[in-house]
Formats: structure tokens, sequence, C-alpha cells
């Protein structure tokens, strides 16, 4: 009877730490479910590939100058460290002309990355929005590729860090 | 023999109702969760980005927040604290608890200003004056 009452003792203090270690389970990946990151990026490329064409659209930059890419950023009201952080990265190609001119802002490596990424599931890899439009001046008319990429991710932050 | 019987049923008793509090701990935690407002903030963070990313200037916006200002009415200190919006460097932060922000970051290089008025949240986007 003593013997039965130890193993009894011995039984609960297992029977504790299987309590706990499946509690630990539970509440880590609960906190990671509910911390896990909502993924924009896919919109964020897609507006931004529609803000490009709307700007294009609307003669706001001329792609066909050479300075266009200096004044690419200034000229489609982007702010000027958009491209500058391996966020976001545009691309804009120019079909049906001589020389194809390309224009690249941002990291090149994101496009690369999108390519890679359609053949796996890298999802540390941004996301990318294809867009072409139909384009007509007095130059001719031409189809130009916007590709656009972002892999931005938002970030918490202490409320002494806000204005 | 009926004081160790009495003794075992009280042990069992005890194990039987800390495992119980703890169980409800543990829903009532992942309830909060689930509904947590870190995602909420998030959520909300990224939609006006986004908005905002798409606006021109002239739009303004009204988003209806009273489900939100219903829902996390203790933990929102003040209405001026949920959303503050740094137009200069184009970051949009969103608190449900006025001591951390969530922050995103949107590209349209506008003058954005806020309010929040009853249970809507409006957005007036200007011309960027730089």
């Amino acid at each position: 009877m003593k013997n039965k009452r130890g193993i009894e003792k011995i039984m609960t203090i297992w029977w504790f730490f299987i309590w706990v270690i499946i509690i630990t389970g539970v509440v880590i990946n609960v906190a990671i479910f509910a911390n896990r990151d909502l993924d924009y990026r896919k919109a964020d490329a897609t507006i931004m590939g529609n803000k490009i064409a709307s700007c294009i659209y609307l003669d706001k930059v001329d792609l066909f100058k050479e300075n266009a890419k200096e004044n690419f950023v200034k000229d489609c009201n982007f702010f000027e460290d958009t491209f500058k952080n391996g966020d976001r990265a545009v691309k804009i190609t120019i079909v049906g002309t001589t020389n194809n001119p390309e224009i690249i802002i941002g990291s090149s490596d994101m496009f690369k990355q999108c390519e890679i990424k359609k053949n796996s599931n890298a999802n540390q890899y941004p996301e990318c929005a294809i867009k072409r439009i139909f384009f007509t001046n007095k130059e001719g008319n031409y189809f130009i590729d916007i590709i656009t990429a972002s892999n931005l991710k938002g970030g918490r932050v202490l409320s002494t860090g806000v204005k | 023999m009926n004081k160790k019987g009495d003794e075992a049923f009280v042990e069992n008793l005890v194990f039987l109702i800390l495992n119980l509090i703890v169980f409800v701990m543990l829903l009532i935690f992942i309830s909060n969760s689930a509904n947590g407002k870190y995602t909420q903030e998030q959520y909300y963070a990224k939609q006006i980005a986004s908005f905002i990313n798409e606006a021109s200037p002239g739009m303004s916006l009204q988003l209806d927040i009273s489900d939100l200002l219903t829902k996390y009415e203790k933990d929102i200190k003040s209405k001026d604290n949920i959303l503050k919006i740094d137009s200069e460097k184009g970051i949009v932060y969103f608190s449900l608890n006025s001591q951390t922000y969530y922050s995103y970051k949107f590209f349209n290089k506008v003058k954005v200003t806020s309010e929040i008025n009853g249970n809507y949240l409006n957005l007036k986007i200007e011309n960027s004056q730089a």
C-alpha cells in the first residue's frame, strides 16, 4: 500500500511535466500564429505597378529621355528612399523599339529572386507583379512591361519612437 | 482507511481543479490571440498604407472603426493616439494600446492628415509641400 502511494505521487509529478510541455507547446504555437505577418507584398507590388502605369499614361515621366531613370522617382511622386532599402524595385522595359530600353530602379536581384520563387516555395523572396500597357506617342506605338517587386514587411515600434 | 481514502479524494480533486483552471486559462489565451489586437493593428496599418498609395491629392477616406473602438474600449486610452502618419518619411503607425505601434511604409509622396470623429477615421490626401 505504501509503495502504491509513492508510485502515485511520482506519477503526479510526471503528469505535471506532461502538462507543462503540452501547454508550453500550445502557447508557443498560438503566439507564433497570432503574430504572423499578414502578407501584403503582392498587393503592394500591384498597387506600385498601377501607380507607375498611371504616371506613364499621364506623361509625368518621359521614358525616352536619357535622364529618365534619375528623374523617375521624383516625376512619379515616390518617396526618395522607396527603392533604396532593398524592399521595393521596379523594372520598366519598352518593347518594340530598336534598342529596347530598360530602366531598373532598386535592387535587380529582386527580379531574379521572383523568377526563382516561381518554381519553389521560397517565402522570404519578394512578390512580383507584372503589368503590360500599350503606349503611343509621336515616336510610335509600344508595349511597356512594368515589373514591380516588393518584399516590404512592417514592424513594431515603441510609442516613444513615434511622433 | 477512510482517512486515507479521503486524502486521496482531496488530492485528486485539487489536481482536477488545477487542471481545469489551467485549461480555462489556456482557452482564454487562445481566444484572445485569435482575435488579437496585434493582428488588427497590422491589418489596419497595411490597409491605410495601401489606400494612401492608391490615392491622389484631393481624395478623402472615411473608415468606420466602431467595431474596433467597442472591442478594445479598455485598451484604447486616447482615440487621438490610434493612428499616426508621418508624411515626411511615409510611415503609417497604428496602435490599439498606445504602448507599441505597428508601422508600415507607403511610397506615394503625399501629405496625409487624419482625425477620428466619433466612430469614423477620416483621412485627407493633399499635395506634398516638399
